[in-house]
């Protein structure tokens, strides 16, 4: 089994990008080469617009190439948080969804890319009301909803469905695209982390260089470094399997459950069928044993399409705002960045529709729906709660953070594979044991605002359960809002 | 209320210490004595500064002298959660500004 790779990345091109070692200058420099960074290149080199890319990771390793595939006008579980403004969001969407339709015909990029049905459905008796909201929510915005039941083995009680949505494999999607933006002269370097954004000055520094550019496009899902949109998201992780399963067992579609939410589909690639199930979300960092998130959606599946032989099984993260709208366009505080976050679940498309909004501020043209998703607005009886609830939620994390009693003695009994916050020498220590056994120790104390990081089994990693902020076990950073690394404190070893 | 006061911001040096001592120390500071030492502090200047309006003199010279100790004590909390850390010379002028604002409102008590 692949842990950790999606089945996206079967057959994906292995095109690679150097390193930025230089500094340059450009028109609009976008940090993050997920769909949306990848997107905006796109649009923007299309509009004349000199462009550098720069990726912490790999063309549309992050978020991109570990989301669902799917591209829907709806929205995920949030429909009671859309209100006289949700026919505007669906149009929107659908008008990303048509972007990305029109850049694979007009590029022929093989990404699998195809309009399918949409099922929304209910498979117990309880009935929690989301379904009704959703019916509710998408029957006012105008969308032409069916009564159609999802196919056999899904045993619905109730359901909505909708044509015409879409699937494809988003790391085709952006890395084929990406080629063809370097293909037209598009400057896109992987490996260089972003260490710091002047915005002031309009330079974006990497390890190795830096790019000075007239417009900043933060695309990596949340903003970098400190920002006060963050009082405003609440990071979440969902997880995802996938598995062979015989062609017909299950037509093409997009197949959502309430009560818990889950999200499955197929997807075809290298002459295999994959089962593709996700859900179990949680907030980043507090889930105390990931990997029964994983264990969940096997006996999911399994209930339903029977012993699977499960290769696939990664996990993503995801924004969700506090109004249910995500934040794109001009950052509040500095004029010449954007941002595009709070995607929620629904990022490939709102990745899209970000991408479109973006390039056209930066082109000088109001995109027709900018306006709803500004980053600047404010809607306070729609956040309120949220916001309140969120803070509180992080006010609760930082109070975790009690000095207690030293007690590095554990270290001899932590098991290879495994990581735990210990107190040492008076501070708190992020201590993984790695397989070959080698002890690897690093502050707990988040480079972001200083949370205590807590340890993920399921992805081995270091997670933050204020802002989301991710790091791998040597503590160097994943994801997330944090620049730096975790520091080495291997000097506090008794 | 007086004695509240008291007894809040005397909870409140002590924690305060403890901080200062990861400060000087330059080791993380534990969020959550930071976030009690705080709000108990705020609390009890409230006390004192609802003192001065009553009873003047020498009270408000005490309720200033904490207003700006805390005004320190915010900006020394966003400097750490921001992650420039807060400055050590900082931390011990908001230090001394607290202690001679509490020994300002002994000196109001006993002669009150």
């Amino acid at each position: 089994m692949m842990s950790g790779s999606s089945v996206w990345s079967v057959g994906a091109r292995s095109s690679t990008y150097p390193t930025l070692d230089d500094n340059l200058d450009a028109d609009v420099v976008i940090i993050g080469a997920g769909i949306t960074g990848i997107v905006a290149a796109h649009l923007l080199a299309l509009a004349g617009k000199s462009v550098v890319v720069v990726e912490a990771l790999r063309v549309g390793e992050g978020s991109t190439g570990h989301s669902t595939g799917n591209l829907y006008e709806i929205v995920g579980e949030r429909h009671s948080k859309l209100g006289s403004e949700a026919g505007d969001v669906f149009a929107a969407r659908a008008s990303a969804v048509d972007l990305i339709e029109r850049i694979v015909q007009e590029h022929g990029i093989d990404c699998g890319f195809a309009r399918r049905p949409w099922f929304y459905f209910r498979e117990t008796d309880e009935d929690s009301g989301e379904l009704d909201r959703a019916r509710h929510t998408i029957d006012r915005a105008g969308l032409a909803l069916l009564d159609r039941a999802p196919p056999q083995p899904f045993a619905a009680r109730a359901g909505v469905s909708l044509d015409d949505q879409a699937q494809f494999n988003p790391l085709w999607f952006v890395k084929d695209l990406a080629e063809a933006i370097a293909a037209r002269g598009g400057r896109i370097f992987e490996h260089s982390k972003v260490t710091e954004i002047d915005d002031a000055r309009g330079i974006v520094s990497t390890e190795g260089g830096s790019v000075r550019a007239e417009h900043i496009v933060v695309a990596t899902h949340t903003p970098k470094g400190v920002h006060l949109v963050q009082t405003a998201l609440a990071p979440y992780r969902e997880y995802a399997i996938a598995a062979p399963i015989a062609r017909d067992v299950l037509a093409p579609g997009i197949y959502w459950t309430t009560d818990p939410h889950h999200s499955v589909r197929t997807h075809e690639v290298g002459g295999e069928t994959y089962l593709v199930v996700v859900g179990g979300n949680h907030k980043t960092g507090q889930e105390e044993n990931t990997s029964d998130q994983y264990s969940h959606l096997v006996r999911y599946a399994e209930s339903r399409f029977g012993t699977l032989d499960v290769r696939y099984r990664w996990s993503a993260q995801n924004y969700r705002s506090a109004d249910g709208l995500p934040y794109i366009g001009r950052s509040p505080y500095s004029p010449q960045v954007y941002i595009a976050t709070g995607f929620a679940a629904d990022g490939l498309t709102y990745g899209a529709l970000a991408a479109q909004i973006i390039s056209a501020s930066i082109c000088g043209v109001e995109h027709p729906y900018a306006h709803v998703f500004a980053a600047d607005r404010h809607r306070p009886l729609a956040a309120a709660k949220d916001v309140v609830v969120e803070n509180i939620n992080v006010a609760a994390q930082y109070l975790r953070d009690v000095p207690g009693r030293d007690h590095a003695d554990a270290l001899a009994h932590l098991v290879p594979g495994t990581g735990e916050v210990l107190q040492m020498r008076g501070q708190k220590v992020a201590a993984y044991r790695d397989d070959d056994g080698t002890l690897l120790l690093r502050s707990a104390v988040c480079t972001h605002m200083k949370c205590i990081v807590r340890w993920n089994d399921a992805e081995r990693s270091w997670d933050c359960p204020c802002h989301g902020s991710r790091f791998r076990p040597d503590g160097t950073v994943i994801e997330g809002p944090a620049f730096s690394d975790l520091p080495d404190v291997t000097g506090s070893e008794p | 209320m007086v004695i509240t006061a008291l007894v809040l911001l005397v909870l409140a040096a002590l924690l305060g210490a403890y901080l200062l001592m990861h400060v000087l120390r330059s080791r993380p500071t534990p969020k959550a004595i930071a976030f009690v030492h705080g709000p108990l502090a705020a609390a009890g200047v409230v006390l004192v500064i609802v003192k001065a309006i009553t009873e003047g003199g020498i009270w408000w010279l005490a309720g200033a002298l904490f207003v700006i100790a805390a005004a320190g004590g915010a900006w020394l909390i966003v400097s750490d959660l921001r992650g420039t850390g807060p400055a050590k010379p900082l931390a011990m002028l908001h230090g001394l500004l607290a202690v001679t604002a509490f020994g300002v409102l002994l000196y109001a008590i006993a002669h009150t």
